[in-house]
């Protein structure tokens, strides 16, 4: 009866995780792309991870995703950000090669028992009859072929209805210059979905050839990093970014043609990320300020195109040139590709509960930048969390959801579908309500474990988790069975001049350090992650026992769960917008609803107590 | 139901201050019994629930005695919080209750905001909404609507300077966290340092002016010492016009910390008669003076004692160094009596020095009106209650928190994070400050 448990709608980011999590839980899945040639492509900046992001990316990486591989395959260049400002925003970023990051994406996809792939423009996403009780989805591609499915998956990127935009000439397109998918709005109308639309934009790729380097900063990439401790060390040569500035000139050009930007000269939206403005908004929003950072990234090692982070832009092609040309080391620049803006529907992400599934329609999830979020990062993490859930639902079993005490992707996809986004989400360190537990250096200790129990962590991966649990115990048995001066090693390395080995975090500008692996060289008999997550424990041991005193008053609220309530119950006491926020989002728990906007504390009260004097009560 | 291990653990006084013969701390959440053992020196997790036990208070650090109490124990979930509980019955009055609930909070409980009790009772459902809603009223007429927030309105000039405080500390925050999200990008010169240390040193100032305003809410506090026998009583109860304290001529009879509240001038003012023994033959005496000590402590102004028909004693001139210590008024009482005492040698200590008769009642007004001079007279511009100072001085807490960890701006933000949550709170705001929202107003964090 049915082709296919599960379809995924999509070959980006959000789909490759998505389509390998639920063919890794044994599931037969197709995923659809329009263009099979440009799968996992970075249509934006050629970089991974940074803050928010990072934690992101281990996150999945330790629930058995595949991000961190593909990254570390191809990266060219690493660094760790934030290395003197403590470990709980320490971040990994990486510059990959597009190319070698598509090719290895596509090849990790074509390993994969389970997966097929095909190449199609979806036009329609519909529900049919019902068989075994769940309803069965009826996936259109334009030439007519049709495929049958228990769940579908639609991570669509920027490709619905997308309209790409150099001031005024527009054109219908995806990512790049690839076709958008004109048709599945309407199909998602036609399903009861509530679309929307955001914008974003991207800027000229120019070549390298032209460029002056001696008039930049060099940034170089440093060695000893990865972002997976499956990975092999890498050892390859990195390539260098530069570092420049605009100019008044700069500002002087952009200001002048301000009128011919795309959001001024035509009828796109104007719903845009703020905090990736494009160089025309930096002048209308921050006036005063006289120079903007440029980084040259370079997108691969076998192309001279560099991408001009921080110059986001949709001014015609010629005064792209124009402005560019005012920037130290790039008076002969060349532009290979120019910046353009893109606009496309996506979904109000309220609709979804923390599966990722619409909530009115089972069997139906979406992933990545539908629901209005943007980055390769955030969309990979909800591909997996829809993977997962896919696989579960068509098994029968239950949904897969993490809280915002357990991960960042706990975090993003909770203000997802209970606060819902006004502009396009990115994930940043600042989101997090624990940040000191929730760190990159320690999530495959918060997720492997899960990880392990819905099936996705291989043997290895589960391995190494098991061995690095095993020798954090042996080090902190290890501490507190040996005395320094009047402490146990344990008290002793409480001390802030004191660190474990000599890569540990230690608050900087602390002159003598005192490295207890120079007087006890067994510690080094350990692994540097193990040693690194001991020193932080111990360091930060109050401050993360208050955070956990938070989580749990947290979970406290959270564990008040919310049974189907009948549409007519009336609640006396409730204000209109808890009344009204309970009857429309039904929300699954106090903990949520609390979180919804608009929703006091009293409703919170009010509505448990109602609960409980009707009989329902569920705690867990 | 399950409570977990990681929740706070939190205390309050829950009889009305200083009123009635007994003061009752309780104490509920996971580690009530464990902190209770401590203070208490017992084990109390051996010991009946729901049944009265007797004990001593003594602070686990020092080994000082702090009162003599009486104490019950509840098991989760048979508490009136459904947690584990503690009650301890101390004695009355202003100052065993706060010793009490001090020494608790320096062992690890947290002072519990209001109808927190309630609060947890109706979360682990013990009660209804009515009946908690109800005890919240009764708590504090003041807080009608908060269980989940804590509504705690300042007024006036206070309320503009915790405000002003607030900016300023989510400005700093909000600096931070951008330059933790955006380390590439943003270039700004930011320094930090220079604005956590000015705040700080705004939030110590403010911190002392509202000294005064905790005089003016909770009365000054004036304390009698001297050695025994030298009229300490008589004089409070001429101070007070009424028989409290019970007054003989028999040395250490007044073996309590007696204490009255009373308004000079329309200034609220508390008189502490203490006992005026410095060695102990007895544990009742060992109390006693522990509570002289502490009375003391917590004085604002001492009033040394002595004895104008007697010549000075050595013993006398040891009760100076409370007076050098706390600030305060030498009394020569019984100047109705023939004189017998060196002035000069009291005067060269240095303290103004009244005389009193407290049997005819002549030089009392004196009394009253130095030491309203000494205490109150200034500046009398900020009004907050304790609760309010004490959430104030949490806030401190972790400005100098902050800027004691300036190397790690991840513990730096956390910090400031609790310190904008504690000021939010105080001004009834919503405790959550939307940093993403600021971030991007303020800063140009676009690569």
């Amino acid at each position: 009866m049915i082709d296919y448990p599960v379809i995924v709608i999509g070959g980006g980011h959000a789909g490759i995780e998505s389509a390998l999590a639920s063919a890794r839980l044994e599931v037969p899945t197709l995923l659809i792309a329009i263009n099979l040639d440009t799968v996992g492509w970075t249509p934006c900046n050629p970089a991974i991870g940074g803050p928010g992001k990072a934690q992101l990316v281990k996150e999945i990486d330790a629930l058995g995703g595949e991000m961190a591989l593909l990254t570390d395959k191809t990266f060219t260049q690493i660094r760790m950000l934030n290395t003197s400002r403590g470990p709980a925003v320490r971040s990994l970023r990486s510059q990959i090669d597009r190319i070698l990051y598509h090719r290895e994406a596509k090849n990790a996809l074509e390993r994969t028992p389970q997966l097929s792939l095909l190449q199609g423009e979806v036009v329609d996403v519909s529900r049919i009859k019902k068989w075994r009780k769940k309803p069965l989805f009826k996936v259109t591609l334009r030439d007519g072929r049709n495929y049958l499915s228990q769940a579908v998956i639609l991570a669509t990127g920027t490709y619905l209805k997308g309209v790409g935009r150099i001031s005024s000439y527009s054109y219908p397109s995806g990512r790049g210059t690839e076709p958008p998918a004109n048709y599945l709005s309407e199909s998602l109308i036609k399903l009861g979905l509530r679309l929307r639309r955001f914008n974003t934009g991207t800027t000229p790729r120019i070549d390298g050839r032209t460029i002056d380097r001696e008039e930049m900063s060099i940034q170089p990439g440093e060695t000893g990093l990865k972002f997976s401790p499956l990975s092999p060390s890498v050892t390859r040569e990195q390539l260098p970014s530069y570092l420049t500035y605009t100019t008044l000139e700069t500002h002087q050009v952009v200001r002048e043609h301000l009128h011919l930007t795309a959001s001024r000269s035509t009828d796109m939206v104007k719903v845009g990320p703020r905090y990736c403005p494009s160089i025309e908004e930096k002048m209308v929003w921050f006036p005063e300020k006289e120079r903007h950072p440029v980084f040259l990234e370079p997108e691969g090692f076998t192309t001279v195109e560099y991408y001009v982070q921080g110059m986001n832009i949709s001014l015609p092609a010629e005064i792209q040139l124009k402005i560019l040309r005012t920037i130290p080391g790039m008076k002969r620049v060349e532009i290979i590709r120019p910046g353009y803006a893109i606009d496309y529907d996506l979904l109000d992400s309220l609709q979804l509960q923390a599966q990722l599934m619409v909530k009115n329609i089972p069997g139906l999830f979406t992933a990545g930048q539908i629901n209005g979020t943007t980055g390769y990062e955030e969309a990979a993490c909800q591909g997996l969390i829809t993977g997962i859930n896919s696989a579960l639902y068509v098994s029968g079993e239950e949904g897969f959801a993490l809280k915002r005490d357990e991960a960042y992707m706990g975090v993003l996809v909770d203000d997802l579908t209970t606060k819902g986004v006004e502009e396009p989400y990115r994930m940043l360190t600042s989101r997090v309500e624990y940040r000191l537990s929730l760190r990159q250096d320690n999530a495959d200790l918060r997720l492997t474990h899960l990880g392990r129990k819905l099936g996705l962590v291989s043997d290895e991966r589960y391995g190494l988790y098991v061995k690095k649990v095993k020798e954090i115990e042996e080090i902190l048995a290890f501490l507190k069975g040996k005395r320094k001066k009047e402490d146990t090693l344990h008290d002793y390395l409480k001390r802030p001049e004191v660190t474990l080995w000599e890569n540990s975090y230690s608050p900087a500008g602390v002159r003598e350090r005192d490295i207890l692996a120079d007087s006890f060289p067994e510690l080094l008999g350990f692994s540097p992650d193990a040693l690194d997550e001991v020193n932080t424990r111990i360091k930060y041991e109050g401050y993360i026992g208050r955070e956990n005193k938070r989580m749990a008053d947290f979970r406290e609220m959270e564990n008040f769960l919310i049974p189907d309530l009948s549409e007519d119950l009336a609640i006396p006491g409730l204000s209109s917008l808890g009344a009204s926020m309970l009857k429309n989002r039904k929300p699954k728990s106090i903990g949520e609803f609390l979180r919804m906007p608009g929703v006091s504390p009293q409703d919170g009260l009010v509505l448990l107590d109602k609960i409980r004097k009707a009989g329902a009560v569920s705690k867990k | 139901m399950i409570v977990s291990p990681d929740k706070d653990t939190i205390s309050a006084i829950s009889t009305p201050i200083g009123i009635g013969a007994m003061g009752i701390v309780r104490v509920s959440g996971p580690r009530a019994l464990a902190i209770g053992s401590r203070v208490l020196g017992k084990n109390l997790g051996k010991l009946e629930a729901k049944k009265a036990f007797y004990g001593f208070v003594r602070d686990p650090e020092t080994g000082n005695l702090i009162d003599e109490v009486v104490f019950l124990i509840y098991h989760a979930p048979n508490s009136y919080t459904g947690e584990d509980m503690l009650e301890i019955f101390t004695h009355g009055g202003l100052v065993a209750p706060r010793e009490v609930l001090g020494v608790l909070l320096r062992n690890g409980v947290r002072l519990a905001e209001r109808g927190e009790f309630a609060r947890r009772g109706f979360l682990n459902n013990k009660m209804d909404l009515v009946k908690a809603q109800g005890i919240i009223d009764v708590v504090d007429a003041r807080s009608q609507k908060a269980l989940f927030t804590s509504v705690y309105r300042l007024k006036g000039e206070a309320s503009e300077m915790v405000v002003n405080l607030k900016k300023k500390l989510e400005q700093i925050l909000i600096s931070l966290e951008a330059t933790v999200d955006f380390p590439e990008e943003i270039d700004e010169e930011y320094n930090l340092v220079t604005e956590l240390y000015r705040v700080a040193g705004e939030m110590e100032t403010f911190l002392k002016g509202m000294e005064t305003s905790r005089r003016l809410r909770q009365g000054l506090k004036v304390v009698l010492t001297g050695k025994t026998n030298v009229g300490k009583s008589s004089l409070y109860n001429t101070l007070l016009q009424e028989e409290r304290a019970i007054v003989t001529s028999i040395p250490g009879t007044t073996r309590d910390v007696l204490e009255s509240q009373l308004e000079y001038d329309g200034y609220p003012i508390l008189i502490y008669d203490t006992a005026g023994i410095r060695a102990a033959s007895d544990e009742i005496e060992t109390i006693s003076i522990s509570r002289t000590r502490q009375a003391v402590k917590g004085a604002d102004l001492v009033l040394l004692v002595i004895d104008a028909s007697i010549p000075l004693e050595e013993e006398d001139e040891e009760f100076f160094y409370d007076l050098k210590e706390k600030g305060g008024l030498v009394i020569l009482n019984k100047i109705d009596l023939p004189e017998k005492i060196d002035r000069k040698r009291i005067l060269s200590y240095g303290f103004p020095l009244l005389e009193t008769s407290a049997r005819t009642g002549s030089g009392v007004e004196n009394i009253f009106k130095k030491v309203v001079e000494m205490a109150f007279l200034g500046n009398i511009d900020l009004m907050l209650s304790e609760r309010e100072a004490n959430y104030l001085n949490e806030v401190l807490k972790h400005i100098r928190g902050a800027v004691e960890n300036l190397n790690t701006l991840d513990i730096v933000g956390h910090h400031l994070r609790e310190g904008v949550t504690e000021l939010r709170r105080i001004l009834g705001e919503e405790p959550i400050l939307d940093l993403t929202e600021e971030i991007f107003k303020n800063f140009c964090v676009g690569k």
